[in-house]
């Protein structure tokens, strides 16, 4: 027999013992309502037990003489040992008892407020459990809703430091130049449309009229037909002043209007060359 | 020669312990705890001081259903000599027949080396280690009780339970450095 | 009475702890009833000195009654200082008993013939023993009443006890005792303890001994407690025999009190672990002393106990055997080099 086999009989060694226990009468009242034929029953039940025990038991001896003592390996053992086992529970069956019904009436009495009272014990210790599991859960909620409002609040510090940052950095700095150059760019579009329409609307180029008027007066002076706006003068003299202020000076040509320049040269927004009386240039303002 | 597990015939209701302490107070105490709570079941409690067992008691000796070293961590005495008994014991008692009760573990001026070294022997061994209070009245009774809880199991008492799955279920686990800091 | 006298009862009265002070003076009986009632024994040390300094200047006492009180306190309390016990041997006659007058002369005379400035007083005491107190002094002192020797013997036994003594003075002692009591010599038996009554327990066999049984019960005669039939010790008979075993070689009951046991040791170093100290050819001298409130009781429950092992080493067990606490071991035998104890 080997060592399986023999873990295998001690744990039905075992069983037996415990079902045996549950086998015996115990000495309850109820014992002399016993019917004689069911405890004779009962007695013979418990002889047989017994002698399988025996047998067992004397199994057991048998092996344990033969099988010599290798060194107790703790793991393998208890490894078997619990194969076996697992293979027994297995394989067991359900089975009655006895067959007698007051036996079983007896013993079923006998179990079931033991069950009850575990059951009850079970019950109150599951519902002890949920209660404080309940507990746990609520504080954790609590803890999580604060640990939520502290990001909250933590996120905003976030942005709010950011943006502060944004402001103070460099690229802020940068980027604000460039919205400040945009809008003063804009600021010139608009100036410069608007420039040019009341230019348009008030001092337009003198339209050449029609051959009809060419017969009134004598010496009319047909304005020619590349006459560049006021608006381009103005543009040219200020392009000109802009680009190099080394070098204001435009030269006045034919395609300049004579009055427009007069009129610039009266207001003072153009002055002539001191020494070259074609030569104007823009007027500073500033 | 080692006392073995199935050398004898179990007896009807009845239950078996073995108490090994080499100061031999505690299990005076505990004894008489065990045998004054117990009412459904016959327990019966032998008292040792260590193993091997004085071969004249053998006939005379029941089967042992569950032995209990109790350790003393205030005394290297008692922790030595428990070691020593061990390789007395059968192996097959070691598939849930055997537990560890320690008492002093709370106190302060003992060393942890103690209770690491014990507590590696009874996991290398898979079996539970309990640590009781040996000074008050309580302290025992609860000790009882814990005991016979698992006497019970081991000698088949209890039904759908066995002793090696009670011991595989509670046995000691190997202390990791993580205890020794925490003591600290 | 003259300075050194009333000096001499300030010291004694000194050295006396107030609550004895009232049953030695009682006891001491040299003042009058009228003169021990008018004293208070309540009043501080050094104001009860100087009253009972005025009671006995009236009574005129003489250092001899002075040195009584001292003696009567002693008794009362022998437990002060460390008493050695020495044994007379090779008695010259048949009967060993010496009668006591006869010995208090005799003694007297011897000693004083042997060293003259001495004062001597003696007193036999109830139980059968006789208390001499030995005051010496030189040719150029007076006897020093302020240490003083006492000597213990029994009468009916060859044991004297001695405290108190100077190497000075001791064969001078030991050949006036051996001279007054007929014997041949007187050796040193080698037990020397604080207290007197155990030293003589001791050396007399007087405490409770334990003999051998077969069926030994010292645990249920001591304890018989109704312990459960359900409990039951494995170990009962070794525990019942190791009780026995510590009985037999230490006694029962209450044991004498020795303070020290000393074991000298001149053997060869046997350890085999270090080199340099084993292989010698000269003996390793060392000396292991036990000390020990009450020295017999801590060994016994060693051994009760188990944790020392059974059965009791001789060098233990012959403490009480031989009745001695100074033993020298040397390599032929743990036995005694010096010349053997007396055989009991």
């Amino acid at each position: 027999m080997d060592a399986d086999e023999l873990l295998k009989n001690a744990k039905a060694v075992a069983n037996n013992m415990s079902e045996y226990q549950h086998n015996l009468p115990q000495d309850t009242p109820d014992d002399r309502e016993f019917p004689e034929a069911a405890r004779t029953e009962l007695l013979d039940e418990c002889e047989e037990q017994y002698e399988q025990l025996q047998q067992l038991q004397n199994e057991i001896t048998l092996a344990e003489s033969e099988s010599p003592q290798n060194p107790p390996n703790q793991a393998a053992d208890r490894a078997s040992a619990l194969r076996a086992e697992l293979k027994e529970w297995l394989e067991i069956q359900p089975n009655l008892l006895s067959s007698n019904p007051e036996v079983l009436l007896a013993v079923g009495k006998e179990e079931l407020p033991r069950l009850n009272k575990q059951l009850e014990m079970v019950l109150s210790c599951s519902q002890a459990k949920r209660d404080k599991l309940k507990e746990v859960l609520k504080s954790e909620q609590k803890w999580l809703e604060e640990k939520k409002e502290v990001l909250k609040a933590a996120t905003e510090q976030v942005i709010v430091l950011q943006q502060e940052n944004d402001r103070l950095s460099e690229k802020g700095v940068l980027e604000d130049m460039k919205k400040k150059v945009q809008k003063v760019k804009d600021y010139q579009d608009s100036l410069l449309e608007t420039l040019g329409d009341i230019l348009a609307e008030h001092f337009p180029l003198p339209v050449q009229e029609g051959n009809a008027n060419k017969k009134k007066k004598g010496i009319t002076t047909e304005p020619r037909a590349d006459l560049i706006s006021l608006h381009d003068i103005l543009e040219l003299l200020m392009n000109k002043f802009v680009e190099t202020p080394h070098e204001p000076y435009v030269m006045i040509n034919e395609t300049f209007w004579p009055p427009y320049i007069e009129m610039l040269l009266r207001h003072g927004i153009a002055s002539r060359h001191p020494e070259d009386c074609f030569k104007i240039r823009l007027e500073a303002f500033y | 020669m080692s006392l073995k597990p199935y050398s004898k015939l179990p007896e009807l209701n009845t239950a078996n312990v073995l108490l090994v302490e080499n100061e031999e107070e505690f299990q005076k105490r505990l004894s008489e705890a065990i045998v004054r709570q117990e009412n459904s079941v016959n327990v019966t409690v032998r008292l040792a001081r260590c193993l091997p067992l004085p071969v004249e008691n053998a006939e005379g000796r029941p089967r042992i259903d569950l032995v209990v070293f109790i350790v003393h961590l205030r005394s290297e005495q008692s922790l030595l000599s428990t070691e020593a008994s061990l390789k007395h014991l059968d192996s097959g008692y070691f598939l849930g027949k055997v537990c560890f009760l320690v008492t002093g573990a709370r106190s302060g001026t003992v060393s942890y080396e103690r209770l690491a070294s014990i507590k590696r022997t009874a996991a290398s061994l898979n079996c539970p280690l309990l640590m009781t209070e040996d000074k008050t009245t309580e302290g025992v009774h609860t000790a009882a009780q814990r005991v016979l809880n698992i006497l019970k199991v081991s000698a088949g008492l209890v039904p759908m339970a066995s002793g090696l799955y009670l011991s595989t279920l509670i046995r000691c686990s190997m202390p990791t450095d993580s205890d020794w800091q925490n003591q600290d | 009475m003259d300075d050194s006298v009333k000096q001499l009862l300030r010291q004694i009265i000194r050295k006396i702890p107030s609550s004895k002070l009232e049953s030695t003076l009682t006891k001491w009986d040299h003042l009058s009833k009228r003169q021990f009632r008018s004293l208070d024994f309540t009043q501080p040390k050094w104001l009860f000195c100087e009253n009972l300094l005025s009671l006995c200047e009236e009574n005129d006492l003489t250092v001899k009654q002075v040195t009584e009180l001292d003696m009567l306190y002693h008794i009362e309390h022998p437990n002060q200082g460390t008493w050695y016990a020495c044994q007379l041997v090779d008695a010259e006659e048949e009967t060993l008993s010496s009668e006591l007058v006869h010995f208090r002369e005799s003694f007297k005379k011897h000693l004083k013939y042997l060293i003259s400035h001495i004062a001597v007083k003696t007193k036999k005491n109830d139980d059968g023993s006789i208390w001499i107190r030995i005051a010496w002094g030189d040719n150029f002192t007076r006897p020093n009443h302020l240490k003083p020797s006492y000597v213990v013997h029994h009468l009916q036994t060859p044991y004297v006890f001695v405290s108190g003594l100077t190497a000075k003075y001791k064969t001078l002692l030991h050949q006036a005792l051996v001279l007054s009591t007929r014997y041949r010599s007187i050796t040193d038996v080698h037990l020397s303890g604080r207290c007197l009554s155990a030293l003589r327990d001791l050396l007399m066999r007087q405490y409770k001994q334990v003999f051998p049984t077969k069926y030994p019960r010292p645990l249920q005669e001591r304890n018989p407690l109704p312990s459960t039939p359900n409990i039951e010790n494995e170990h009962m008979k070794h525990t019942e025999n190791r009780l026995q075993m510590a009985a037999e070689v230490f006694g029962d009951g209450a044991l004498p009190k020795l303070e020290t046991a000393v074991y000298k040791l001149e053997t060869k170093y046997r350890d085999n672990g270090n080199e340099m100290l084993s292989g010698r050819e000269e003996p390793f001298r060392g000396e292991v002393r036990f000390t020990s409130s009450n020295l017999l009781e801590s060994l016994k429950s060693c051994v009760s106990s188990g944790i020392a092992c059974a059965p009791v080493t001789p060098l233990l067990s012959s403490i009480t055997q031989k009745g001695r606490n100074y033993f020298v071991i040397t390599d032929k035998g743990p036995g005694i080099s010096r010349p053997p104890g007396p055989k009991i």
